[in-house]
């Protein structure tokens, strides 16, 4: 029988007192920056051995596997061969945990689920995240664009930072390094943005991303008789993945800022978005600039320097980092379907885009940003829905049931919409209105504290009971 | 809508850390402001039952003057289900009935029962009262902030007899403080229902509840849509896959029997009542089924006594599915002393 003592976790108190212990910690070594990321390096690592020892083991063999390369390419005869081959072990490592299952049955039953050794048991969080910086690293040592970094310590941190340790963003080696070793200075400015930040994420987070999760999940795994519920579920996950993501990014963009640390923009009102183009420069900025810098362009370069034709130049690049970030998110069929039906969107925008450059008419060209960013926000829907489906007999379910017929939920739905995504939706308006996404931040005091508080205990009347894991974290 | 083209930028003003204190500083203050306002009104217009129950049955606890010789605990069905008035009347025991609710599980009876022992003398007998469905729950984490912990035993004393589930004792002390939070769900209900169309603002007048002296709580009306509607919801419910004990209760259960050893204590743990509709149906006893051999097995060779029985109530003395009507209530109560409080005191 279970005793008291065994139900009795770390409380929120004791979690609260520890952090501000390691914050006092980091303030008072002040301008020892060496001690202050050999501090937040133990943290990110005991965090990661508290959630499981063997993540950490994983970490600790790519960040091995990465410096020791980095430091050799340079000197090394053939550094071509020897950054293809460490990419290639990185991006085994990588498959062999994302494709885990076909992994397991290929190896047979010693990596069956269940089992301590297997896959899915080991697969660390924020893998997919390091070891793309782990790569860009490699291959901007490699081109000359950096100088491989001389201390573990700084290294280590660039790729386990806890603060972009579980799902990104994916910093670029170069300025981030330059943070890491020249130290951060922690501003009123950073202070002020920081707060900010932490405020809007928790409530993208806990009221309108766990709360719309709920919804979404129901009519997901029970499509029959949904009707109506399915394409509103649809719409609805739309924003409950881009305000979990958005909520998880801006909350640990914001308590990097107290410790003086510039994280990257993962998005500018994605769903403002008026091309396929337009939107991958608003949504998961750091991925999708990782693409088009190591996948798209060097693709593109090699593609034009062989004369290969402009068609072809355009289309095998897009359609492959579209395609490479589908499986990045994900092994099954779906994300494979959803990368290509982004290549083939970016792909039609393009050539749609370009027939029209020069003339004064066209649908596309003379429609209204609001005509564009609708038909644009319908085109989002369809690739979320492919992404989200868990399976061909899900996809065939959700297809043959939707309809336009309201079920007696429907209205629940819509008022649960409009209760937690409206106040979001006028937000993000006023951030367009303003160009400025960090309106929270700007507003005039004193009225910026009594904004601040009220949305601190809406979060706490609203946020949902219970909160759910961030779904990028899986990836 | 111009506006809705190109890029948005983050635009950084320059500010000193003074300035970035001050609406630091300025948050936390408007925040308890806030709050001292929404604590103001839970207080004078409680928004929902449960919570409410919760603080008026531990302050009738913690108020308690005298010691009594029945203590009945459990959830709000057994708040609905014993008159302690009828027991006295009818025993000559002194009784209290503390039933709370649900959410809380049984943990709060074991809560209750060790705050009681703590400053008086064992009881002579204890009766518990739960709903099926009380066993299969986890624990609700802001029901816990219900508890007026300020006036309970100090932490020192009472830990780690009485921990929480997940957070210690002086972290509730002060979120019980903070209704945002302890009183989350009946807020957002509140605020649901009143911006919903068209709007109904009476319920920010709130409700009146009360009990008698000693805990009683009295429903005479029924509402025959609500408790369709219930019955029709328990139904859906046992028809769902049948789940376990929960950690909370098995560690409730584990406790109960510690205490009843210790204090030398009598200890009665009953089925609530239930609407005669659910209880015959095939598929509540083959829910049921396995929650009763739990209890049976549990409590098997101990100073606890499960009754497993049914207590098959007609339609027109219940208010939901598992609570009473004050009729109810009586011949629940009645059958109850007859059949275990008097047989007790024989013994």
């Amino acid at each position: 029988v279970t005793n008291f003592a065994d139900l009795a976790t770390s409380s929120l108190s004791e979690t609260i007192l520890i952090a501000l212990v390691i914050y006092l910690v980091y303030l008072a070594l002040g301008r020892i920056v060496i001690a202050q990321n050999i501090l937040l390096l133990l943290v990110g690592y005991m965090v990661y051995t508290a959630i499981d020892l063997r993540h950490l083991i994983v970490l600790l063999l790519i960040t091995g596997i990465s410096f020791v390369v980095g430091a050799r390419l340079p000197k090394s005869s053939r550094p071509g061969l020897l950054l293809r081959v460490s990419i290639a072990v990185l991006a085994t490592v990588l498959l062999a945990f994302r494709y885990h299952v076909y992994v397991a049955e290929a190896l047979g039953s010693i990596f069956v689920s269940g089992n301590p050794l297997s896959l899915e048991s080991l697969a660390p969080l924020g893998l997919s995240f390091y070891t793309l910086q782990a790569i860009s690293y490699l291959t901007d040592v490699r081109s000359g664009r950096l100088n491989p970094e001389t201390n573990l310590v700084n290294f280590a941190l660039y790729l386990s930072l806890i603060f972009k340790l579980p799902a990104g963003p994916i910093e670029r080696p170069g300025a981030f390094l330059e943070q890491i070793r020249t130290g951060r200075q922690i501003t009123g400015e950073r202070i002020n943005v920081g707060t900010a930040l932490i405020i809007q994420g928790a409530f993208e987070k806990f009221v309108v991303a766990d709360n719309l999760a709920n919804v979404v999940n129901g009519v997901f795994s029970n499509p029959q008789g949904q009707g109506l519920n399915i394409p509103l579920a649809v719409m609805i996950f739309a924003f409950q993945l881009y305000t979990d993501f958005s909520g998880y990014s801006n909350i640990f963009r914001g308590l990097a800022m107290f410790f003086g640390f510039e994280l990257t923009l993962n998005f500018k009102l994605p769903y403002f978005a008026t091309s396929p183009n337009d939107f991958w420069a608003r949504w998961h900025i750091s991925l999708s600039s990782w693409l088009r810098e190591y996948i798209f362009f060097p693709l593109r370069r090699w593609l034009v320097a062989r004369k290969i034709g402009n068609t072809a130049a355009v289309v095998i690049p897009t359609a492959a980092a579209m395609l490479v970030s589908g499986l990045w998110h994900g092994a099954t069929l779906n994300f494979v379907v959803w990368g290509l039906y982004w290549a083939t969107l970016s792909v039609a925008f393009y050539y749609l885009d370009k027939r029209q450059a020069g003339k004064s008419g066209g649908l596309i060209a003379t429609a209204g940003a609001l005509l564009r960013i609708t038909l644009m926000f319908i085109l989002i829907c369809v690739g979320w829905f492919i992404f989200r489906v868990d399976g061909w007999n899900n996809f065939v379910d959700l297809v043959s049931n939707a309809s336009l017929q309201a079920t007696p939920q429907t209205y629940g739905f819509i008022a649960d919409f409009i209760f937690y995504v409206g106040p979001l939706i006028v937000f993000n308006l006023i951030q367009a209105y303003m160009h400025d996404l960090f309106v929270l931040a700007n507003i005039k005091m004193p009225f910026r504290s009594v904004v601040w508080a009220c949305l601190v205990v809406w979060i706490l009347i609203f946020g949902a009971p219970a909160s759910a894991q961030f779904i990028y974290a899986r990836f | 809508m111009s506006f809705l083209e190109g890029l948005p930028v983050e635009k950084r003003a320059g500010m000193s850390t003074r300035s970035a204190g001050a609406a630091f500083l300025g948050t936390i203050a408007v925040f308890i402001l806030i709050n001292f306002g929404l604590l103001l009104y839970v207080d004078t217009y409680p928004p929902e039952f449960g919570p409410w129950l919760v603080e008026a049955k531990w302050r009738l606890l913690l108020n308690l003057d005298e010691p009594k010789e029945v203590l009945v605990l459990g959830d709000s069905t057994a708040n609905q289900a014993l008159l302690p008035e009828r027991i006295e009347e009818a025993t000559g025991l002194t009784t209290i009935n503390l039933g709370t609710v649900a959410s809380l599980t049984s943990s709060n009876d074991v809560w209750m029962l060790q705050q009681y022992v703590s400053e008086h003398s064992a009881p002579e007998l204890v009766v518990i009262v739960h709903s099926y469905q009380t066993w299969l729950r986890p624990i609700v984490q802001t029901g816990v902030g219900n508890i007026p912990f300020f006036r309970v035993n100090s932490p020192s004393v009472l830990s780690p007899s009485l921990p929480l589930v997940t957070h210690d004792f002086a972290e509730q002390r002060l979120l019980r403080f903070i209704p945002a939070y302890s009183q989350s769900g009946s807020l957002r209900r509140l605020v649901r229902t009143i911006l919903q169309l068209p709007p109904d603002f009476r319920l920010l007048g709130g409700k009146q509840y009360s009990i008698s002296e000693l805990g009683a709580y009295s429903v005479e009306d029924q509402d025959a849509g609500d408790l369709r509607e219930d019955i029709d919801e328990h139904q859906r419910f046992v028809n769902l896959p049948i789940r376990e004990v929960t950690r909370e209760n098995l560690a409730a259960v584990a406790r109960l029997i510690e205490l009843a050893e210790e204090y030398d204590l009598e200890v009665y743990i009953l089925n609530a009542p239930i609407a005669d509709e659910l209880a015959e149906t095939i598929e509540f006893k083959t829910y049921f089924a396995p929650i009763q051999e739990f209890l049976v097995n549990a409590f098997e060779g101990t100073r606890i006594t499960y009754i497993p029985d049914v207590y098959a109530t007609p339609l027109e003395h219940m208010e939901s599915a598992d609570h009473l009507l004050i009729e109810g209530a009586r011949l629940f109560t009645d059958q109850v002393i007859e059949t275990v409080i008097v047989p007790s005191q024989n013994n």
